[in-house]
């Protein structure tokens, strides 16, 4: 009879798997060495000879790490916990509450049929623990999960959410109009990066075959610039066409992903489709949706539009999913958060709300400051004074930023949810609902001491944020609330 | 190993607030721990920093070496008062951690919220017979915090007590 309430070793046959996993680990190695021997001077003799040698060498390896791996590993099930023990020099014990357990994937390849085996991975919320496997006969299989089923309590009525009473099933067509006004109202420069990567790949593809490419087109260059003479107005001319053409891509880009972008949803789920010539879905599930995140520059307010997104929460398996739609167009945000955080959100009334201070500021501009400092000094080490306006201006582009930053940063706590604002010259607002914070932290500077200044972050399963330059006073109110608040929701 | 759950040192109540929690402080072993990892840390590098000799300027060496040192003594020294900093403190809903010295930080994670919990040793603090309590959480930044410097049965202790804080998992 199969007992987990003691430590106890995976099947005998998980020996096997894990060695055949070791072998295949190793196995790029091993074809780096033979392939280095086959291309050494020597005689096909003494080849064969090292290469038998290599081969031995890495089974013996793959042998000694799988009876290192096997013989340190033990797991258990005892009192509603999920254990495992492991590691020589180094060793962990890992417990997990079987309340935590989301998800059992077993992995059944074609190793595992042979030997008659499943991989077992757990997956929690926690996403660093994808690289345990247990493998287990049929058997044990099943006994395992009598065990977790025997000792698994079922969850209390009271933690489940209950989504907000909705329609049974809408359909939103959102307007490509819209979607293009809104892309033409974003940061055009993002067309700047699919331009640079386009030119790169390029670049990348011909540099073989045109060695001295870069040096002809420099030459090129300065002999076209030297002839043509071109005057102010060519260059600004030149480079509103090459800002047009920018702009153009963003445009193409925002138009080939997100256009006929649909919504259908009722009270657990909202269920996306969009795309020009291949329809992509993103569905977001009601509890898993832990960041509603709502951008308006100052274009979007002045034409009512928006760019919103949703942030899921993240586990080991989430992870690569494509959970970043961002959805352009006309303001949805009301329909998305009320949804979300109940039809009375906007009433809810302020907890609290707490602003950040001048110490932002200089967090903001620091990166700014060093760079054009850097670009100062080199510049004039070569003589390059005129040159040195360029630094100049990126300082000054700087530290407007950091005076938007300071103006937009702060964090407002209402009734059933908080409000993160953040942004440059944008009104960035995330919203988060107490039940998903998972963790709090205070961060003081060296300067805490004189400007009673300190940084707050919050984490959610998908989302992290950090509030900087609070007054002390206010982020400790705060971090009390945001734990009783979570505490009384979740 | 058994443990008793009944004798668990809980200084705070919910209304305490974190900046006023009397925080428990690491076994003092750990200091001595934590000084051989740090010291063996700066002699790694400065074995490293020996290839330099193929350089054979020997300036260059001899810089390398001092600044590695300077920075060893400097590190020994404030390692004391980084360890006195360093402590822990449980509450009705929430183990809170504190550390840093030229940023101090207080970490909070809602016992509601712990996905798994590690009792931790590397070969260190094996010869030392310490263990370090990993609390892990689901949130996508400061998914861990560690709590280093712990006897065996304190860890147990620590251990024991956050898996029955977990709701729906009491004993």
């Amino acid at each position: 009879m199969n007992n987990f309430s003691r430590p106890r070793r995976m099947s005998a046959s998980a020996f096997l798997i894990i060695f055949i996993k070791n072998v295949r680990k190793l196995l790029s190695y091993v074809i780096i060495l033979t392939l280095i021997e086959l291309f050494k001077s020597r005689n096909v003799g003494d080849k064969l000879t090292n290469i038998l040698f290599i081969l031995g060498g890495e089974v013996l390896l793959a042998l000694v790490l799988s009876l290192l791996t096997y013989f340190t590993q033990k797991f258990s099930v005892k009192d509603g916990n999920l254990i495992f023990q492991r590691g020589l020099i180094a060793h962990d014990t890992v417990t997990i509450p079987l309340t935590k357990i989301h998800a059992l994937r077993t992995n059944s390849g074609v190793w595992y049929r042979i030997l008659g085996v499943r991989g077992i991975a757990i997956d929690t919320l926690a996403s660093r623990f994808e690289e345990i496997e247990l493998i287990l006969d049929e058997a044990d299989w099943q006994q395992l999960i009598k065990e977790i089923e025997s000792q698994e309590r079922p969850p209390v009525e009271a933690d489940a959410v209950e989504p907000p009473p909705f329609n049974p099933e809408s359909t939103v067509k959102f307007s490509n109009l819209n979607l293009l006004r809104d892309a033409l109202c974003q940061n055009h420069l993002k067309g700047a990066a699919i331009l640079l990567g386009f030119l790169w790949m390029i670049y990348s593809e011909v540099s073989d075959v045109i060695d001295d490419a870069a040096e002809r087109i420099a030459n090129q260059a300065a002999d076209f610039y030297e002839e043509a003479n071109l005057s102010a107005l060519d260059i600004a001319g030149l480079a509103v066409a090459g800002y047009l053409f920018v702009l153009l891509l963003w445009l193409g880009k925002a138009f080939l992903l997100y256009s006929n972008m649909t919504l259908s949803y009722n009270n657990r789920k909202l269920a996306f489709s969009y795309g020009l010539v291949s329809r992509r879905s993103s569905r977001f599930i009601f509890d898993k949706v832990c960041t509603i995140w709502v951008k308006r520059n100052f274009f979007e307010r002045r034409f009512n539009l928006s760019t919103i997104q949703l942030c899921q929460a993240l586990n080991a398996t989430a992870r690569e999913e494509d959970d970043n739609l961002k959805i352009y167009g006309a303001d949805h945000s009301r329909l998305l958060l009320s949804w979300w955080l109940g039809k009375g959100y906007a009433d809810a009334p302020d907890i609290i709300t707490a602003k950040s201070g001048r110490g932002l500021y200089l967090h903001s501009v620091f990166p700014g400051v060093i760079i054009s400092g850097a670009a100062t000094l080199i510049l004039c080490y070569y003589h390059q004074y005129l040159w040195t306006v360029l630094p100049g201006i990126y300082l000054i582009s700087y530290l407007c930023r950091g005076v938007a930053t300071v103006r937009h940063s702060r964090i407002t706590l209402k009734e059933s949810y908080l409000i993160v604002h953040n942004g440059r010259f944008a009104d960035i607002r995330n919203y988060i609902k107490y039940a998903d914070i998972q963790v709090v932290q205070i961060k003081r500077t060296p300067f805490t001491r004189w400007f009673h200044r300190v940084a707050l972050t919050l984490s959610t399963p998908g989302s992290t944020f950090t509030v900087r330059s609070l007054k002390l006073e206010e982020a400790t109110l705060i971090y009390e609330l945001l734990l009783t608040a979570r505490a009384a929701q979740g | 190993m058994d443990v008793t759950l009944s004798n668990y040192q809980l200084y705070l109540e919910n209304s305490v607030p974190v900046e006023d929690l009397h925080f428990e402080p690491l076994d003092k072993t750990y200091q001595r721990a934590f000084m051989i990892v740090v010291s063996l840390i700066y002699l790694g590098l400065m074995a490293l920093a020996l290839l330099l000799m193929l350089f054979e300027i020997p300036w260059i060496l001899a810089g390398v070496e001092g600044t590695l040192l300077l920075a060893c003594v400097i590190n020994l020294s404030i390692l004391p008062k980084a360890f006195r900093f360093k402590g822990y403190a449980f509450r009705e809903h929430d183990i809170s951690y504190r550390r840093g010295i030229i940023f101090p930080k207080t970490t909070t994670i809602p016992y509601d919220r712990i996905q798994q919990v590690s009792l931790n040793q590397n070969p260190v603090t094996k010869y030392f017979h310490l263990y370090s309590v990993e609390v892990v959480n689901g949130a996508q930044s400061l998914s861990n915090l560690t709590i280093p410097g712990m006897t065996e049965e304190r860890a147990l202790q620590i251990k024991n007590l956050v898996i029955a804080k977990i709701p729906d998992n009491h004993e």
